[in-house]
C-alpha cells in the first residue's frame, strides 16, 4: 500500500506548491466612488507579530499625506481600472503578518481620495483579504457634487473621457 | 462473599441517597404551591427545601427556578436574581416558562445577562497521583456556590469506597491506600453548597467512574486510562513508516524544485463595491 | 486525563504520525503563522427600526453607524489587526422584542452595542447588557428615564451611554418655544411609553412654572388607526397651543385626525424632535397642514468640522444627506470603537472607563474629530489621550453618562413657503423645509 502510494505523494509534493492565489479585495463604498477615481496604488508593509498587528492607522495616515514609508510591495500607481481587470498581483508572497495599504487617487487635482488598510496574513488556503475603502477628508473638495459621467465599463475601456 | 459485601454497600448507600426522598416533600409541597399560584407559600417551601441539604443537582436546579419566580412575583428583586443566577450557574441553558409575566422575568433577565459576563462553569475532575497514592481532584468553581467536595474512591473491583470530604478549593487529593499500585480506581465526586445539597456529582455510588490504565493483562481494546499504553517509537513500523516518509520528502522536493518554483504563494486584487 | 479514549489501534497509530510528520516537513507554501484568533473580528451589536414609528429613521440611523464602522476598518480594525464585526438588530420599534433583542446580542458574543432610538426599547435592552457588563450607546433615546436608569446604581454598574441629551433640557425648551408663540392656554398630547411619558409631564411643568395654564394633558399609544378620541378631548378644552410628543406616524394621524375636526380650533403647534424628520411630512400627506408647524430638537447638524466631515463621508458613501440624530448614532459607534481602541481590550468595564476617558478627557488633550478616526486611533495606539469632538456636538459626558447640547426651535416651511429663513434644512422630494428659528444655547437653558 505505501509502495503504490509513493509516485503519487511525490507528485503530490511537486504540483501541490502551485498554490490558488489569496484575493486581494478592495472593496469601494460604490461605484461611483470608484469612478471617480483614475488611478489606483497598493502597498504591502511587513508587521512585527509581536506588536506590529496595530500598525494600520499611522500607515494611513502616512500615506493620504503623501509619505509612503517603506514598503516590502509597491505596485506603484496604476490605472485605477487595472485594479479590478486583470488585477495587481505579488507573486512568491512571504510568510507572517503584513499590512495592506490600498489608495485611490484622482489625477486633477492630484488628491488621495479613498484609502484603506489591513493587516492579514497570506497563507495556502487563507480567505480573501478584503481592504475597506474609505474616502478621504481631501475627497469631497477634490471631486465637488458632479457624479461621474462614465459607467464601470465605459471608464475601463477608455471610450469614457 | 464478595456479591454480599458489595449489595451491603448498596443498601448503605441507598439509605444515603434516601435523603433526597425526604427533601422531596418540601419540594413538592413548593411546586403544588406553585400550581396554585400561591407564591408566598411557593418561596417558603422551596426555602425548606433548600435548608434540607438533601438536594440532588436536577432538584437543586429546580428549587432555585421556583425561589427566583416567586421572589420576583413577590417583588424581592434582588432575592430573585439572585436565586436566578445561582439557577443559570446549575443550568446555564434554562430558560422561564412562557407564562412567566415580563415584571417578573426582569431579574431572570439580569441575571443571565450577569451569568454571560463571567467566564467558565462549575466543573470537577479527577485522576490518580501514583506517587503519593491519591485521587487528585480539580474544581473550577466561578459560581463560589461550592462549599465541601466530597470523595467516594475504591481499587477497581473492590467494595468499599473511602470516602472522604475536604472543603472547596481548586486542587485537592484525597489519599487511597493501594492507588500507587493500583491499575485503575472508581471514584465518584459530589461538589456541595452551604446546606449540603449537590451541586454537582461525577459518577454515583451505582456507576462510579472509572480513571487509571489499562491492566497489563489486556492485550487490546478501549481503555479509560490516560496514562497507559506503550511509546510510539516502540512500534517498529513508525519508524519504517518515518524513514520511507523522509525519503519522500527529499525527493519529493527535489522533484517539486526542478519541476515548479511555486513555492510560494501569490496575492491578486480584485475590485468590490458598496459597504 | 479520564475519559480519553484511544480509538486508533497500534499500526494505524503508526501511520497517521508519519504522515503528520512528513506534511509538516513538506514546508511546500506559506502557513498561518499568528496565533489563531489573532486577527478575529470584534463583535458590537446596532440597532435598527424598519417598522413602527421610526421605520423611516432607522435605516438612515443604522447607514450612519455602518459609515463610522467602516471607517474604523478602513483603519485597520478597532484592536490591533482586528475588525469590527456587526450584528444588526430590527427592534420594529416595538418595546415587546426588547428582551429578545438582548438575549441576541448576548448569543452573538457582542462586546457592545449601539441602540436602540426608541427610549423605551433601549431601556429594556439595557435590562440584560447592563448586568452583563456589555457598554450600550444609544443615538437617539432622550427620555429622562435613562438618567434614573443610571442614577439608580452606583458609578461601577453603569454602562448605558446616550449621544443624544436627555428631554428634561428639551421640555425647557418646549415651553421657550410656548412663550415665543404667545400661547396661554396650551394642551400637551403625548405618547404613553418611556419617552413620552416623562417628556409630557416635564413639558407640562416647564410650562406652567412659566406662567402658562395648561388645559388638558392628553397620554395616547402608538400606532392606532385613529386619534378621533384624543383630539376631541383636546379641542374641546379650547386650547391655543398643542405641543405634542409624538413620532412621525402617530403624529401624521394626530394631525390628519385634527384637520378632520367640524370646527377645529385654530391653535399653534409645537412638537419635539420626533418629528424632524422628512417622514413626518409623508405621513401627515397635505404639507399646508402643518404650515407653521414649530418644534423642538437638540442641534445635531451644526456646521462644525466634525459634522462636516461627517456629513461629507455620508454623502460620498450613500449619495443623500444625513438625516437628525444620524451624527449621533455615527458618534455612539465612533465613540463605542475608541473605547475599545483605547482600554486594549473588550472587556466590558475597561472599555466603559475608556469611553468615559475618550469622550471627556482632562483639559488640553488633543481633539480628534468625527471624520478623522484613523487619526484617532494612530493617536490611542501611540499611547496619548484623546478627546473625541462628535458630529453630533459635544460629546462630553459626565458621571450620570448624559450629554448637554444646544437646541433649536425649528419652523416647518411648506414648498410654497415664502417665510425667510436663514438655515434651512430642505427635505428632498418636494416636501418643503424644516428652518431653524432660534438657537439655545446651555446658557439660555439656565436662565
Amino acid at each position: 500500500m505505501t509502495r503504490r502510494a509513493a509516485p503519487l505523494l511525490a507528485l503530490a509534493l511537486a504540483v501541490g506548491c502551485a498554490n490558488a492565489p489569496v484575493e486581494l479585495t478592495l472593496r469601494f463604498p460604490n461605484e461611483q466612488a470608484f469612478l471617480q477615481s483614475d488611478f489606483g496604488r497598493l502597498l504591502v508593509y511587513p508587521v512585527d507579530p509581536a506588536d506590529g498587528l496595530g500598525a494600520c492607522p499611522a500607515l494611513v495616515e502616512s500615506a493620504v499625506s503623501g509619505d509612503l514609508g517603506a514598503p516590502r510591495y509597491d505596485s506603484e500607481q496604476r490605472p485605477i481600472c487595472a485594479l479590478r481587470d486583470p488585477g495587481i498581483t505579488f507573486d512568491d508572497f512571504p510568510e507572517g503578518p503584513h499590512a495592506f495599504v490600498a489608495l485611490a487617487y484622482r489625477d486633477d487635482p492630484q488628491a488621495t481620495l479613498l484609502a484603506g488598510c489591513r493587516v492579514a496574513e497570506a497563507y495556502v488556503d487563507a480567505p480573501a483579504v478584503e481592504v475597506t475603502m474609505f474616502p478621504t477628508r481631501f475627497y469631497a473638495d477634490a471631486v465637488g457634487g458632479a457624479p461621474s459621467p462614465c459607467t464601470l465599463e465605459s471608464k475601463c475601456n477608455g471610450t469614457c473621457q | 462473599m464478595q456479591r454480599y459485601l458489595s449489595v451491603a454497600v448498596a443498601l448503605a448507600a441507598w439509605a444515603a441517597l434516601a435523603g433526597p426522598a425526604r427533601a422531596q416533600e418540601p419540594l413538592t409541597r413548593a411546586e403544588d404551591a406553585y400550581q396554585a399560584v400561591d407564591f408566598e407559600a411557593t418561596r417558603d417551601a422551596a426555602l425548606e427545601a433548600l435548608r434540607s441539604g438533601q438536594l440532588d443537582p436536577a432538584q437543586l436546579t429546580r428549587t432555585y427556578e421556583l425561589l427566583g419566580v416567586s421572589s420576583a412575583a413577590l417583588g424581592e428583586l434582588d432575592a430573585a436574581r439572585d436565586y436566578f443566577l445561582r439557577l443559570l450557574w446549575l443550568d446555564p441553558s434554562a430558560q422561564l416558562d412562557d407564562s412567566v409575566s415580563p415584571r417578573m422575568r426582569e431579574p431572570y433577565l439580569e441575571a443571565r445577562g450577569a451569568r454571560t459576563a463571567r467566564s467558565g462553569s462549575l466543573s470537577v475532575e479527577a485522576g490518580i497521583d501514583r506517587a503519593t497514592s491519591r485521587v487528585h481532584v480539580t474544581l473550577r468553581d466561578p459560581s463560589a456556590m461550592a462549599r465541601r467536595v466530597r470523595v467516594a474512591a475504591r481499587l477497581e473491583g473492590g467494595t468499599d469506597y473511602t470516602v472522604q470530604e475536604y472543603e472547596a478549593r481548586a486542587e485537592l487529593a484525597a489519599p487511597l491506600s493501594g492507588a500507587d499500585t493500583a491499575d485503575r480506581i472508581e471514584y465518584y465526586v459530589e461538589v456541595l453548597d452551604l446546606h449540603g445539597n449537590v451541586l454537582l456529582a461525577q459518577g454515583g455510588p451505582f456507576a462510579p467512574r472509572v480513571v487509571g490504565r489499562e491492566p497489563t493483562s489486556a492485550s487490546s481494546g478501549s481503555s479509560e486510562g490516560g496514562d497507559g499504553g506503550g511509546s510510539i517509537v516502540e512500534d517498529p513500523l513508525f519508524w519504517v513508516v518515518l524513514i520511507g516518509a523522509a525519503a519522500l520528502v527529499g525527493g519529493g522536493v527535489g522533484l517539486g524544485v526542478g519541476l515548479d518554483q511555486q513555492s510560494r504563494i501569490s496575492v491578486q486584487s480584485e475590485v468590490a463595491f458598496g459597504f | 486525563m479520564s475519559g480519553v479514549r484511544r480509538i486508533v489501534g497500534g499500526s494505524a497509530r503508526a501511520v497517521a504520525i508519519a504522515g503528520a510528520l512528513l506534511g509538516a516537513w513538506s514546508g511546500c507554501a506559506p502557513e498561518r503563522t499568528l496565533p489563531p484568533g489573532s486577527l478575529d473580528p470584534v463583535v458590537i451589536g446596532l440597532a435598527t427600526s424598519t417598522e413602527g414609528g421610526l421605520r423611516s429613521a432607522g435605516p438612515e440611523w443604522l447607514k450612519a453607524a455602518l459609515l463610522a464602522v467602516n471607517e474604523v476598518n478602513a483603519a485597520g480594525g478597532v484592536l490591533p489587526g482586528r475588525l469590527i464585526d456587526v450584528v444588526v438588530l430590527d427592534d420594529e420599534t416595538n418595546p415587546d422584542l426588547a428582551e429578545a433583542l438582548g438575549m441576541e446580542l448576548l448569543d452573538a458574543g457582542a462586546v457592545g452595542f449601539v441602540g436602540s432610538a426608541a427610549s423605551s426599547i433601549t431601556l429594556g435592552i439595557a435590562a440584560v447588557t447592563t448586568p452583563a457588563q456589555i457598554p450600550q450607546i444609544s443615538c437617539c433615546s432622550t427620555s429622562d428615564n435613562i438618567t434614573a436608569f443610571n442614577a439608580a446604581r452606583p458609578p461601577e454598574e453603569r454602562y448605558l451611554f446616550r449621544t443624544a441629551p436627555t428631554d428634561a433640557l428639551q421640555a425647557r425648551v418646549v415651553s421657550i418655544a410656548a412663550q415665543d408663540l404667545a400661547c396661554t392656554r396650551p394642551a400637551v398630547l403625548h405618547l404613553d411609553d418611556a419617552y413620552g411619558m416623562p417628556f409630557g409631564e416635564a413639558i407640562e411643568r416647564e410650562l406652567e412654572a412659566d406662567g402658562m395654564t395648561v388645559v388638558i394633558r392628553v397620554p395616547f399609544r402608538s400606532d392606532q388607526a385613529s386619534y378621533a378620541t384624543e383630539v376631541q378631548q383636546v379641542a374641546a378644552t379650547g386650547p391655543d397651543c398643542v405641543a405634542m410628543v409624538a413620532f412621525e406616524v402617530s403624529a401624521g394621524q394626530i394631525l390628519r385626525d385634527w384637520s378632520s375636526l367640524a370646527t377645529p380650533p385654530d391653535v399653534r403647534w409645537i412638537g419635539t424632535d420626533g418629528v424632524r424628520v422628512p417622514g413626518f411630512v409623508d405621513e401627515v400627506g397635505d404639507p399646508n397642514l402643518i404650515r407653521e408647524f414649530y418644534g423642538t430638537a437638540p442641534v445635531t447638524d451644526a456646521s462644525t468640522p466634525a459634522y462636516n466631515a461627517f456629513a461629507d463621508a455620508f454623502r460620498t458613501v450613500y449619495g443623500t444627506a444625513p438625516i437628525p440624530f444620524a451624527s449621533n448614532n455615527y458618534d455612539a459607534v465612533a465613540l463605542l470603537a475608541l473605547g475599545i481602541a483605547r482600554a486594549g481590550t473588550t472587556d466590558g468595564p475597561a472599555v466603559r472607563d475608556a469611553i468615559l476617558e475618550v469622550a471627556s478627557p482632562p483639559p488640553e488633550t488633543g481633539p480628534v474629530t468625527a471624520g478623522r478616526l484613523a487619526n484617532a486611533l494612530e493617536e490611542i495606539r501611540a499611547g496619548g489621550d484623546v478627546d473625541y469632538q462628535g458630529a453630533s456636538g459635544n460629546t462630553d459626558i459626565g458621571p450620570d453618562h448624559d450629554v448637554v447640547t444646544p437646541y433649536e426651535i425649528w419652523r416647518y416651511d411648506p414648498p410654497t413657503s415664502t417665510e425667510p429663513c436663514e438655515s434651512a434644512t430642505q427635505l428632498g422630494n418636494d416636501r418643503g423645509s424644516f428652518c431653524r428659528a432660534r438657537i439655545l444655547n446651555s446658557m439660555d437653558l439656565q436662565e
